[in-house]
């Protein structure tokens, strides 16, 4: 068993609370992401529970056993760095089994551990050198070695990928993501990123200052968002948000109440002249993306984005027609709470 | 195809020129000439100079003094060097972190390094003075009589030695501390999470990334405690019976207090080859085995 805890974990600085009561649970061989924009405290609630940081009150439990002030080498975990923490004078053989040799293995254990992990990363041409002497993905994959010989079920990752190009950077999660799979490891993961979670979690745990926003699978967070903050924080590009009046349209609930937002995702909107049903907008530009474009649409102060698959014909300046499926439709309060909740 | 004097090279060595002027006038010609005046003796009003050949050379062999200041040079070298060293090193772990008046404690540690070693000297003369200076003193409280530090040639060159130290650490704190700062917070995070205990880290990682430095520092080391001397003028003259006298000082005395110019000039090449070959030792020995970043 190897499942994380949080209970009620707060961290103050003077002045700041970066972590306002926030508790959540890791079941054991999952995948979670911490996401939240910069200074959200996602970074800060991993380092407390690797135990790089104190925590100011609340508790963090791993296995069911407290482990607030455990020594973190003592925690039963391992990390990998947003700037993997290679020692650079270290070649890549020694970095790997840096944690080994300080916890004194013997030397058969480390030889079968060090050939399992570089198997696995596929770095067994390079155990000669040195940390620079490699691209930033064979870096990321030594780090990732190194917590695979540590042997340890629990791994925390802090933003591992934010320093690695688009292209490796796809190549890496499908990496981690099957390695974490491979392994059955537990995998607390931050990131700002949200194609990285949408992709790669089980659960997503959305943070904003410091405290939870929404948390659950994928599919939750982008099919029910319970914020206008988690509605635009997740898909790209983010969730229309609109005064359904000024388009001049009634919708189930707008008709009683004007103060009600309408959220809609780019995907849903369908745009075409007069013969569909709909408001009225004017298009005010076009983003072509190859297999899809996106569609700024105005209309007085209101504005949307309508994402339609492949080219289209639409012109600058040209007035179309919008239309979306009822079912489609997300509820806001002014407030940013969802009616209802 | 590359020329020596293409128009392209031309530039380059008149940008070069500058450098090049300075460097030759004040370092290599002022060497070259050293070592001829070496194999001259000494002219004057009525004779002029004339060759000699190694007589200047001969006579290092047979002069007691030589060989008294080459001892000292050595003592003095292996008293100051690894110590000195040894603490930069600490102090600078130490305002590496944070604490309280932290900013404080960094000056203090590189106080001594500001002061002109002549003011340096003076301070610790009145360490030093018999009976009435501050040690003898302390030591009189507690009922010991204390030696005449400066006066005894038994504790002369330690005296020096550790007065030295307290003036070179703060220096070469100053580059410790700025090589930790160039070192991620996160190789002692990662480090931790393996369990590695403070020592630990130290030895296998602060250390080896701090070689560089070390290297650097003991270069330096080994050319101050050759060219450190402006004290000897004001705590020793290099007395008693030359038990605190050093090489530089023992040339200064033989160029400009007796006037022999052609021993002195020999000397001074025994100093700079002396200095080279340290150099050169540590230059191509621990290079090899020292990681750059």
């Amino acid at each position: 068993m190897s499942e994380i805890v949080i209970k009620n974990i707060v961290k103050e600085w003077p002045g700041v609370r970066a972590v306002d009561n926030v508790s959540f649970k890791v079941e054991e061989s999952t995948f979670t992401i911490l996401l939240g924009p910069s200074g959200c405290g996602k970074s800060t609630i991993l380092r407390m529970i690797a135990g790089l940081e104190s925590v100011t009150s609340g508790s963090i439990h791993i296995n069911g056993e407290d482990i607030t002030k455990t020594d973190p080498s003592n925690r039963g975990i391992s990390m990998v760095f947003q700037s993997y923490a290679l020692f650079p004078h270290l070649n890549v053989k020694e970095n790997i089994l840096f944690g080994l040799k300080v916890r004194k293995a013997p030397r058969k254990l480390q030889r079968i551990r060090l050939q399992e992990a570089v198997e696995m990363v596929g770095l067994s041409e390079y155990l000669e050198r040195k940390p620079a002497q490699l691209s930033g993905g064979q870096r990321q994959r030594v780090a990732l070695a190194r917590t695979i010989v540590s042997g340890q079920s629990i791994c925390l990752m802090d933003e591992p990928l934010s320093n690695l190009d688009a292209k490796l950077r796809a190549e890496m999660r499908d990496e981690i993501k099957s390695l974490q799979q491979q392994l059955g490891l537990t995998v607390l993961f931050v990131t700002h990123d949200q194609t990285e979670a949408m992709t790669m979690a089980d659960q997503i745990i959305l943070l904003k200052d410091g405290r939870i926003e929404q948390s659950g699978t994928p599919y939750d967070l982008y099919s029910s968002p319970s914020s206008i903050f988690a509605a635009r924080f997740i898909g790209s590009p983010p969730m229309n948000i609109i005064s359904p009046g000024d388009l001049g349209v009634v919708t189930k609930s707008n008709a009683g109440n004007g103060k009600v937002l309408l959220g809609l995702r780019p995907e849903v909107i369908a745009v075409g002249d007069n013969t569909i049903k709909g408001p009225e907008m004017e298009v005010a530009g076009l983003d072509y993306l190859g297999s899809e474009t996106l569609v700024h649409l105005v209309r007085g102060e209101s504005r949307l984005i309508a994402k339609l698959s492949g080219e289209c014909e639409l012109k600058e300046n040209e007035t179309v027609k919008i239309h979306w499926p009822a079912s489609a439709e997300h509820y806001f309060n002014h407030n940013e709470i969802r009616p209802g909740q | 195809m590359h020329q020596i004097f293409s128009r392209q090279s031309i530039y380059g060595w008149l940008l070069l020129l500058p450098a090049a002027i300075l460097l030759f006038a004040f370092t290599y010609y002022p060497m070259a000439g050293t070592f001829f005046d070496s194999i001259f003796n000494e002219g004057s009003g009525s004779l002029s100079s004339r060759y000699n050949g190694p007589l200047n050379y001969q006579m290092l062999m047979i002069d007691p003094v030589f060989k008294t200041v080459l001892i000292n040079n050595a003592i003095f070298a292996l008293g100051t060097i690894p110590v000195s060293i040894g603490l930069a090193l600490m102090m600078a772990l130490i305002v590496d972190q944070h604490f309280l008046g932290r900013s404080l404690v960094r000056m203090a540690f590189f106080t001594p390094t500001v002061l002109p070693m002549i003011a340096v000297a003076n301070i610790w003369l009145f360490f030093y003075t018999p009976d009435i200076g501050l040690i003898d003193s302390l030591l009189a409280f507690f009922g010991i009589e204390g030696p005449n530090w400066l006066g005894d040639p038994d504790t002369v060159l330690s005296a020096i030695i550790v007065m030295a130290i307290w003036k070179e650490a703060g220096f070469f704190m100053i580059f410790y501390l700025a090589a930790l700062q160039t070192i991620s917070p996160e190789l002692k995070e990662a480090a931790k999470l393996e369990g590695a205990g403070k020592l630990y880290y130290f030895r296998r990682v602060l250390f080896p990334l701090l070689m560089p430095t070390t290297l650097f520092i003991s270069i330096n080391a080994v050319i101050n405690s050759f060219k450190l001397v402006d004290h000897l003028f004001i705590l020793t003259k290099g007395g008693p019976d030359n038990a605190s006298n050093l090489l530089l000082y023992h040339i200064y005395e033989t160029a400009f207090s007796y006037f022999d110019q052609g021993y002195a000039a020999a000397l001074t090449v025994v100093l700079l080859l002396i200095l080279a070959s340290f150099a050169i030792v540590q230059f191509f020995f621990f290079d090899r085995r020292i990681h750059y970043r």
